[in-house]
């Protein structure tokens, strides 16, 4: 008998849910918020560097009120010890749930695979918004180990450009140079003045190489060197490589570059240009927003030079990286939603807009005005950076170690190269 | 059999009293090292299995010219580092400390003043230091270019090469010669009175009463002082490191065997690369033990022989 009340209680209140789900319009909603709800444990997320924490915290402010049940965190790390960090969580057995890295661009994502650290994601998230037509991209490219997908891109492109003060500029009158030869003469004609023009981290071995990188796009047959290097025909001692390298040594001895450049790392650099010691600095785009930082009142714009022979604007671009999952996680479930939002157009542009990122998807244009003037190029073509970190330690050790000697001028650019290809594995 | 439990049970609390601190001591001091010293046979990146590569690292910084022209850079620098501070920054510590020993006037106030570097961290003195001396943007160039200096005519001070490293002494003498010197201080105070008496009677002067008989009786203070200079010396790292980046600076005018280490271990400063070797870093560590034992073990002996001479 009592069963028999309890069946009915039953169908009753199941009745009368599934009716209260076809008469009120809203439970459609309701249903997704109950089914967001069900979502629940913690999810921790580890970003690169500190300037990237503004991405972790964009990501947390859009997923919570989705996930209120997921108790969301990230952790980011000085530029310097991220890897010794990741690595040595991993091997204590308290490694993140998610975890950014530059994917195949300088091995880690192979080490971790290899370590059992990083989790296929074939079979997890679609790579549709990426991989338009099936085949991986460059921005995709180094989140695949074995052809195997191991990590989640951020679809934003890294190059370099010279960011110049407008205030200065008008002041002085002075026209944007197109083309490397009114580039000098401007410069020249600001130490005219009295105005240091340009500024440079000299103690980064990455600043010294990307404004090399920059120097190597506007040399006739710099574009063609970087596409034949990229595809394993090219020596990394070419003259053309080598003159251009020759250029930035030579612009240093000319007095282009603030006699505090051999000492500065990227932050001092952006802060001499920020606050107006320098007119001019050549750097990366992910820069933009330590220079807006450094100083909130500057007035700044940015510019590139053409190509020598065909008057051609050639942006240098490397991947952004990727976030891979833990396969170790205890919250995979919140893992695998986090990396799904990642490759939907919404989380690709909450990163866009967090760190004013140079988007690469069309369907995640930036909001940034500047932003997306510092990547518009004719053409985008991979750099020494791309190349150097697959020459193996030898060439990767000796590359960094002296670069900067050449920029100093204790070292002849010639050499250097010979070396670097010397010790190439 | 009773003498024997007796003797055991005499032992016990002897043992029981080392124990704890000789497990901490074991844990982070003899483990790690020969943990350290293992690993400098190995290869590791800090991710993945550990290979063991023999004497590799050893070759890979001896016989490879780019990494043995590193090393002998970063060491030259440490030699020079030790030597600066045996003749500039020792005659410093022991005139200032003979000053405060004579009780010259306000001796408490410039123990005070001499003493106040020292409790401010090494990031705050670095800081105070790119403030003065960062040639775009630091107060001394400002002040000479407001003096009538051309822009382009002002100092390089830490960019400059010749310049980086009598800056980084200076730093180190303002900021930390009050330890060597208040040890010095202390032996002095040591000193039997009846001897100082006895030279004033005989009509020893105070430069004589100084250099005949305060100066040899403070042989265990100095010897701790200048054994102390060595291990500073070879071990330093965090105010270069601050100062001039990963590379000790462009040419690497800043660069010691422990940034070096550093940078082996926990890579060069960017994001962009994971090139670490821990294997590679522990035989940097191990070869600089070995220096520092050798020299420390040298200049004992050689503080002995002096001893030996004095009595």
């Amino acid at each position: 008998m009592k069963k028999r009340w309890t069946r009915a209680l039953m169908a009753t209140a199941m009745a009368g849910l599934m009716a209260a789900g076809t008469i009120l319009p809203a439970s459609a909603e309701e249903t997704e918020a109950a089914a967001d709800e069900s979502l629940s444990g913690s999810l921790v997320i580890w970003e690169g560097t500190s300037e990237r924490g503004v991405c972790a915290e964009a990501y947390i402010d859009v997923l919570q009120e989705r996930y209120p049940n997921v108790d969301f965190s990230y952790e980011s790390q000085a530029e310097g010890t991220y890897y010794t960090a990741l690595s040595t969580a991993f091997q204590s057995g308290n490694g993140p749930d998610v975890y950014w890295t530059l994917g195949t661009k300088n091995s880690t994502l192979e080490s971790m695979v290899e370590a059992g650290n990083a989790m296929d994601l074939a079979d997890v998230v679609d790579m549709s918004l990426f991989e338009p037509e099936g085949e991986p991209t460059m921005v995709s490219n180094i989140c695949y180990v074995d052809d195997t997908l191991y990590a989640v891109p951020t679809s934003s492109i890294d190059t370099r450009t010279v960011y110049y003060n407008t205030d200065i500029f008008e002041e002085k009158g002075y026209e944007v140079p197109t083309t490397v030869a009114e580039f000098e003469a401007l410069c020249d004609q600001m130490l005219e003045d009295g105005i240091v023009p340009l500024t440079l981290a000299g103690t980064d071995w990455a600043s010294v190489m990307h404004v090399w990188d920059f120097l190597v796009c506007t040399q006739d047959g710099g574009p063609d060197f970087f596409t034949r290097l990229g595809e394993g025909g090219a020596e990394f001692n070419e003259d053309v490589n080598v003159a251009a390298l020759q250029k930035l040594a030579e612009w240093n001895q000319k007095g282009y570059f603030s006699i505090s450049s051999t000492a500065n790392d990227a932050n001092a650099a952006c802060m001499e240009f920020a606050t107006g010691s320098t007119g001019m600095i050549i750097c990366g785009s992910w820069m933009l927003s330590t220079i807006r930082e450094a100083n909130e009142n500057l007035n700044f714009d940015v510019f590139k030079l053409a190509n020598d022979a065909d008057g051609q604007i050639y942006a240098c671009i490397t991947a952004n990286g990727g976030y891979s999952i833990n396969p170790n996680s205890e919250n995979l479930e919140a893992a695998i939603m986090f990396v799904q939002w990642m490759t939907t157009a919404e989380g690709q542009q909450t990163y866009i807009n967090s760190n004013a990122s140079i988007p690469s998807l069309e369907e995640t244009p930036s909001e940034d005005l500047i932003a997306t003037e510092i990547g518009e190029a004719d053409v985008l073509i991979a750099s020494n950076e791309e190349k150097i970190f697959q020459y193996g330690t030898a060439a990767e050790d000796y590359f960094q170690a002296n670069i900067m000697s050449v920029f100093s001028g204790s070292l002849g650019a010639q050499e250097f190269c010979d070396n670097v290809q010397a010790n190439v594995d | 059999m009773e003498k024997a439990v007796k003797k055991k049970k005499k032992h016990r609390p002897y043992i029981w009293f080392m124990l704890p601190g000789l497990i901490f001591y074991c844990a982070f001091m003899i483990v790690p090292l020969i943990a350290n010293f293992f690993l400098s046979f190995a290869s590791w990146n800090g991710v993945g299995e550990i290979s063991f590569v023999g004497l590799d690292n050893f070759t890979k910084l001896f016989m490879n010219p780019d990494n043995a022209s590193t090393y002998w850079n970063a060491f030259g620098n440490n030699i020079k580092f030790i030597l600066c501070e045996y003749f500039v920054v020792v005659p410093i510590q022991l005139g200032t400390a003979y000053l405060l020993y004579s009780k010259i006037r306000w001796h408490k106030f410039f123990q005070a003043m001499f003493f106040l570097p020292y409790v401010l961290s090494t990031a705050v003195i670095a800081f105070f230091a790119t403030i003065f001396f960062n040639a775009s943007f630091g107060i001394v160039n400002k002040a000479l270019i407001a003096l009538g200096v051309p822009r382009t005519a002002v100092p390089g001070w830490l960019a400059d090469s010749n310049m980086a490293f009598p800056i980084l002494v200076g730093l180190a003498i303002w900021s930390s010669a009050v330890i060597g010197m208040l040890i010095i201080l202390s032996s002095m105070k040591g000193v039997s009175h009846e001897t100082i008496e006895a030279s004033m009677i005989d009509g020893a002067g105070k430069f004589k009463q100084f250099l005949y008989v305060i100066l040899p009786d403070i042989g265990p203070g100095m010897t701790n002082v200048l054994v102390l200079d060595i291990i500073w010396g070879i071990t330093l790292f965090d105010l270069p490191y601050m100062l001039a980046g990963t590379f000790g600076g462009a040419d690497g005018t800043l660069d010691f065997v422990n940034m070096y280490f550093y940078r082996t271990a926990f890579g060069s400063g960017s994001a962009s690369s994971l090139n670490i070797d821990l294997g590679y870093a522990a035989t940097i560590g191990t070869v600089t033990f070995v220096f520092i034992l050798v020299f420390t073990s040298l200049m004992n002996f050689a503080l002995g022989k002096i001893k030996v001479w004095n009595e």
